[in-house]
């Protein structure tokens, strides 16, 4: 073929279908969950995460979904009959704050790909660009009971980049983890974290110069938006285009901020560009504007109690949880750990501890959705996961004792219907390609 | 706790002294000792002169002693955290706010972390909150590029403002295999070592020019003489087996005592750990392969030290912090296969043996009444602290952290 020639079908094809505009979902899930059995799990107590408590009850899973939930379920001829009398059962745990792959263990630099951090605002990077699948992370999280998790970047500076939501399946590619027709999310950093990690000698240089950068991209942002609704040609920008969703609410926003005033400014700012905060990440100060969170119906996902590892953390209280719970605010626990993320339930055994210590007891019931069907409602896929409900994916934990105890063990877990944790199968070998015959690993056996 | 008693205990921490002569006799609860009899029903402890007197079933009360019942309660030791930043980081990063290592190039072995230690640091009551009494302080290697971090310190959590210091305990020195290489630091450990044996058997060699491996400070040979008398511990943070197999020779050929912290790889060495009788602190939930030197971490590796019969020590959380969460990572030693008694241990009489004086760390006649009185087992979240003595003084219970939710969240106080 000729150059001309090239040239010819290139125009005509940008003439007939706009080639040169992005596919409506670039960079596809391919994810499909691998065929499963049948699974008949008897006898347990469920915590749907959609209502009370349902003892000693069996569930079927059956083609990956949940098919029923009740006494005396029979099971089709193929399935496994799992006896769990005593044991516990709740939906696989969500985390909304990962960095698993994006900073992945081995942690030697040329892994550290979680933070852009060529500059202030850096939206137009893409998390999943990042995700590393064989980070031996994924495959102990999953065995704390966690099948699907939000990676997001940052939090060096003011726009960390586009966040991604995974099911926390093996995989070779990125795009066989990435959950279907997941909504995207931008990561945002307040505080410290801009100010001292951010490129030294470039701004910001302090919280004012962090609010002026968050309001000159966001200017940018409308004007591109505008442009993009008036149907005006524009090139295409990366940055501007993360943004832009936020604008018009097609992206959620993550946004990392501790303290109580800076959330106040946040808030104050998403209301001069018109667009709603999804979820404040870590939010140590929360507890000290819960009312207001409630009222303008912005999330937050916290620790249980980590504190002081600075200084903006260093109000941190361990009753922020069950504050945030009385006021009605949509509460969630997130890890921001490869090592928390394996136990997130003990995390909201914690949290129900905290508020036990005070007098006033928050149930099981209510401690099972901070790291359920609340991070899914905030990740956009609650219609599919999050909770025990006909017709759900099959992203379940078998617990082996009330899985608030420290002493609980995800004896089994299922995504989509597939066993990818079996505590009673013999140790089979990692999931991890790192971890694959390596000597240190091989003289366990 | 309500008002009333914050009050009471702040008089009890301010009045030490006059509290701790009290007769005290705690009856009618669960004692897990961490001694020999691991676990006493319906039992008493009769506390005198901050001191534990008797331990039992049948425990004669004295007419004079404050009775306190105790039923449906669980009693353990006080616990004690290893390997922690208590009292000298306040807050991880800033200003003035953290002191880990030595600054000085004269002053490395010598360096002494009981005078970092501030009594008065808010992370000692939230510490207090989860049971622990006693810290053993350890310091990090410091700008100077020295391999000796310098000398730790055990504190007990009483916040007397002269502080309550048991020091120097322990020596730490770090492999710094970065800066050196495996085959220069251990070359240059035996060097240094052999260095503070001639100085221990003539203190003249140091201006006689004899000392040869470093450019020495008499502070720092001062701190290391005991090592090489066996008289303190040498502490090492490793984690690859086979690094835990090199000190294990050389503190064999070195004739030192050698105490290990961190061991990712230990599981792979448990025999010989466990052989040449070296404890080691592990924290149950250290299983990633965060480095080349750590490929072999693995979820189980606590439990296999156990089983090989390896001192056990647990550590776990990051630095000052999260020093009262102490039982929840000897829960999750027991999740993964050690048995309580033997994580309980792992938290009190273990460290209390390797780095202490004699004089904590048990439920045990003789020993100072460092107690903890919990609502049920000490490892599950929803376990409260009720009580906590600390040489027979009742301790407060009551951190910045609950005025801060007293200020601001309607039910916080009680």
């Amino acid at each position: 073929m000729t150059p001309r020639v090239l040239v010819l079908i290139a125009s005509l094809m940008l003439g007939f279908c706009q080639a040169w505009a992005a596919p409506e979902t670039p960079y596809p899930s391919t994810y499909k969950p691998a065929d499963s059995q049948p699974a008949l799990i008897k006898g347990a107590n469920i915590l749907t995460a959609e209502g009370p408590v349902q003892e000693n009850t069996d569930l079927l899973i059956q083609d990956g979904k949940i098919v029923a939930i009740g006494q005396n379920l029979s099971a089709p001829a193929n399935a496994i009959i799992m006896d769990a009398g005593g044991k516990w059962v709740t939906p696989g745990i969500i985390d909304i704050h990962s960095h698993l792959g994006v900073f992945s263990s081995p942690g030697v630099p040329s892994m550290r790909n979680g933070n852009e951090k060529t500059g202030k605002n850096t939206a137009e990077v893409w998390a999943e660009h990042s995700i590393w699948p064989q980070d031996p992370g994924f495959e102990l999280a999953r065995k704390g009971g966690v099948t699907t998790l939000a990676i997001l970047p940052g939090s060096a500076n003011l726009f960390g980049g586009r966040s991604v939501t995974v099911k926390n399946v093996p995989s070779v590619s990125v795009q066989g983890m990435k959950f279907p027709d997941a909504p995207y999310g931008l990561k945002m950093a307040c505080g410290e974290n801009p100010i001292f990690y951010a490129a030294r000698g470039n701004d910001p240089f302090t919280r004012m110069g962090n609010m002026a950068g968050y309001r000159s991209a966001f200017i940018d942002a409308q004007a591109y938006l505008e442009k993009q609704q008036r149907g005006e040609k524009q090139k295409r920008d990366l940055r501007l285009e993360t943004l832009a969703g936020v604008l018009s609410g097609e992206i959620t926003t993550h946004i990392h901020c501790y303290r109580a005033d800076e959330m106040m400014q946040m808030i104050d700012l998403s209301k001069e560009f018109g667009f709603k905060i999804g979820t404040f990440h870590h939010a140590t100060e929360a507890y000290k504007i819960a009312d207001t969170l409630a009222e303008e119906g912005i999330a937050v996902a916290t620790w249980a109690d980590r504190w002081g590892f600075k200084l903006e953390a260093y109000d941190a209280v361990p009753l922020n949880v069950a504050a945030l719970e009385w006021a009605g605010v949509h509460t969630m626990l997130h890890s921001d750990s490869a090592i928390l993320v394996q136990r997130l339930n003990l995390e909201a055994g914690m949290a129900m501890a905290s508020a036990r210590h005070a007098d006033r007891e928050i149930s099981r019931e209510e401690a099972i959705r901070w790291i359920t069907i609340n991070p899914a409602i905030k990740l956009g896929i609650d219609d599919r996961t999050g909770s025990l409900k006909e017709g759900k994916m099959a992203d379940i934990v078998l617990w082996s004792d009330d899985p608030f105890s420290v002493y609980a063990v995800a004896e089994k877990v299922f995504i989509d219907g597939v066993l990818l944790v079996d505590r009673e199968a013999d140790e089979a070998e990692p999931e991890s390609d790192f971890l694959v015959g390596q000597s240190v690993r091989e003289m366990a056996q | 706790m309500n008002l009333k008693s914050i009050l009471f205990s702040a008089a009890l921490v301010i009045m030490g002294q006059v509290a701790s002569a009290e007769t005290i006799a705690l009856r009618n609860s669960t004692i897990l000792t961490a001694d020999t009899q691991a676990r006493i029903e319906n039992g008493t402890i009769l506390i005198e002169n901050s001191r534990i007197v008797a331990v039992g079933q049948n425990v004669s009360i004295p007419s004079d002693a404050r009775i306190v019942d105790l039923s449906g309660m669980t009693v353990t030791p006080g616990f004690v955290v290893t390997d922690t930043l208590l009292g000298i980081v306040e807050i991880s990063g800033g200003a003035n706010a953290a002191e880990t290592s030595s600054q000085s190039s004269d002053i490395s072995a010598g360096y002494d972390v009981q005078h970092s230690i501030n009594p008065l640091s808010t992370a000692i009551p939230v510490a207090r909150k989860g049971g622990v009494s006693h810290a053993v302080v350890m310091p990090y290697p410091g700008a100077n590029g020295s391999t000796f971090a310098g000398q730790a310190a055990i504190l007990a959590l009483n916040g007397n403002l002269e502080g309550d210091i048991l020091a120097p305990v322990g020596m730490v020195w770090d492999m710094r295999t970065k800066e050196y290489g495996r085959g220069a630091t251990f070359t240059q450990l035996q060097a240094d070592l052999d260095d503070v044996r001639k100085y221990v058997r003539d203190a003249s060699s140091l201006q006689k020019g004899k000392l040869l491996s470093r450019d020495w400070s008499r502070a720092d040979l001062d701190a290391l003489s005991p090592v090489v008398k066996g008289d303190m511990p040498l502490t090492v943070r490793v984690d690859r087996a086979s690094d835990i197999l090199t000190l294990l020779n050389l503190a064999k050929a070195q004739k030192i005592r050698l105490v290990i912290v961190g061991a990712s790889e230990g599981w792979l060495v448990a025999k010989q750990i466990a052989e040449a009788g070296v404890p080691v602190a592990v924290d149950p939930s250290d299983n990633l392969p965060g480095s080349f030197d750590a490929v072999g971490a693995m979820s189980d590796n606590v439990a296999r030290l156990h089983q090989a019969g390896v001192r056990l020590i647990i550590r776990g959380g990051s630095s000052a912090h999260d020093a009262g969460k102490l039982r929840y990572f000897a829960g999750m030693s027991v999740a993964k296969g050690v048995p309580g008694d033997a994580a309980l241990k792992a938290v009190t009489s273990t460290p209390a043996e390797v780095w202490g004086d004699g004089t904590f760390g048990m439920i045990k006649a003789g020993m100072l009444a460092d107690i903890a009185v919990w609502t049920g087992d000490p490892f599950e979240p929803m376990t409260d602290l009720s009580a906590l003595y600390i040489g027979g003084v009742e301790q407060s219970l009551d951190s910045r952290q609950d005025a801060l939710a007293r200020k601001y969240i309607p039910f916080a106080s009680k």
